[in-house]
């Protein structure tokens, strides 16, 4: 069954957007809407992880004001209330509180679709090309969204030009 | 680090989600989909279907053809079941549940565990119509919360019950089937409309002993239900159901349903093991409650 095949990676993501309260409902939801729409993939063929991933993304889409005020009070206060049940060993390993607060200040302030576009490459490992099929939206818009988006939080972080990074490390076709 | 390893790192710290974190989203999957009824089957073109019926008439005239001598041999009327049928078995376990009461206590209690023993759900109800459970989705699994509602249902969201309306359920095997049916409007499935009212009846629901045993005598007239063989605990029985059969374990001397890895819940849902696996069945009156949690504590 695809549920099980695909479940865990989508929960883990959905918990990274919205903390684990949200995200069995959000993975229920997603799921039901993937049964009902499963006519739609088959004939597709294709594979099945973006297809989910595009669902899950609309369904996120509709918590959207709970997910910015998590990134927001992180900004604030320096405590991330979606990790609060996680060992915070690694993520203060990664990065000190300042950046991460920038980062979180950066991710509130992002629009919607360069927000879902920079989390399904950076969370959920797709290439530009799962993105664009996830999302439904040319490759040309993946990519544009993307450098936009790292062009806010490389702003946030303090005027590290984003130039320097090579734009297709995540493309692997 | 950049600012897209940045990016990539944040909230890394949460964990690969454990299965247990999946099985509230996996019961409400597989409840609505055993509410969605069987979408119309694919029809061939009329040129097409004819094209095959004269296919088969030519091959039936083959075979005819080249075994002349094979007499066949009609039905035989009247046959005993077989030593160990599915039926057999079913009536086997009807007999006990007849002769098994209930037992007593203040809590109606359903346990399932993983095969590991570990806990999969639990819930607690009441006569008087209170319900607690647990895991609390988004909670520690060790929480115990109340349940929003207390009723029981005859199959995924159909067939609303109290306890009282489950005791004044018929006793008699027929007029079970023919009162189940009606209280559910659109059969799971393409099962026997009966078929999933019946399971819960055997399973999960608090039945008093004469409903039970007659919930086994009308399942043992629904066509599909198969033996498996003798497994550990009982005797293992399969419904087919496209590619998602139902398996379940009944244990023929005590009446109990002991394991399965797809079962109608008491809430309205349907409770699926992952994969392969089957996941263990407790239910019984008791008075071994270990309340409520506080919120904020565990």
């Amino acid at each position: 069954m695809l549920f099980d095949r695909h479940a865990a990676v989508l929960h883990r993501y959905a918990v990274r957007r919205l903390g684990p309260e949200h995200a069995e409902d959000v993975l229920a939801e997603a799921f039901t809407r993937a049964f009902e729409t499963r006519h739609r993939y088959e004939s597709a063929r294709a594979e099945a992880l973006p297809w989910l991933y595009g669902i899950i993304t609309n369904v996120i889409g509709l918590h959207r004001r709970a997910e910015a005020r998590a990134y927001r009070a992180m900004a604030r206060t320096g405590e991330d209330p979606v990790t609060a049940a996680f060992d915070e060993g690694v993520a203060a390993r990664v990065s000190a509180s300042a950046t991460r607060q920038r980062l979180a200040a950066a991710l509130a302030k992002l629009g919607r679709g360069e927000r879902d576009v920079l989390l399904l490459i950076a969370w959920g490992d797709l290439t530009y090309e799962e993105t664009a099929r996830a999302l439904r939206v040319p490759i040309g818009t993946v990519r544009s969204r993307l450098s936009r988006a790292r062009r806010k939080v490389a702003h946030a972080l303090g005027g590290v030009n984003p130039v320097e990074m090579s734009e297709d490390h995540r493309e692997r076709l | 680090m950049n600012d897209f390893d940045l990016i990539k790192h944040l909230r890394s710290e949460v964990g690969e989600s454990e299965p247990d974190a999946l099985n509230g989203a996996r019961e409400r999957l597989l409840t609505v989909m055993a509410r969605t009824p069987e979408p119309r089957r694919f029809r061939l073109p009329v040129k097409l279907r004819l094209a095959g019926v004269v296919a088969v008439a030519a091959a039936a005239a083959v075979v005819i053809a080249t075994s002349p001598a094979a007499p066949v041999k009609p039905p035989a009327t009247g046959d005993a079941l077989p030593p160990v049928s599915a039926q057999n078995i079913l009536l086997v376990a009807a007999a006990s549940a007849e002769r098994t009461p209930l037992g007593s206590g203040a809590y109606w209690h359903v346990r399932k565990e993983k095969d590991d023993g570990g806990l999969f759900t639990e819930s607690w109800t009441t006569r008087d119509g209170q319900r607690w459970m647990r895991p609390v989705p988004g909670r520690d699994r060790s929480v115990v919360g109340k349940a929003p509602s207390a009723r029981f249902w005859l199959a995924p969201g159909q067939g609303e019950l109290s306890i009282q309306d489950i005791e004044a359920l018929p006793t008699d095997p027929e007029a079970l089937k023919q009162r189940v049916t009606e209280m559910i409007p659109t059969a799971v499935d393409h099962h026997d409309p009966a078929f999933f009212p019946l399971l819960s009846l055997i399973a999960e629901l608090p039945a008093p002993a004469k409903v039970r045993s007659a919930a086994f005598r009308a399942l043992a007239t629904v066509p599909d239900v198969q033996r498996v063989g003798t497994v550990e605990g009982g005797e293992e029985l399969m419904v087919p159901d496209g590619d998602q059969e139902i398996r379940l374990v009944v244990d023929p001397e005590t009446s109990r349903v002991v394991r399965a890895n797809r079962l109608p819940t008491v809430g309205g849902g349907v409770a699926g093991a992952n994969g392969e696996h089957f996941f263990k069945l407790t239910t019984g009156w008791t008075d071994d409650f270990p309340g409520v949690t506080e919120r904020g504590k565990s």
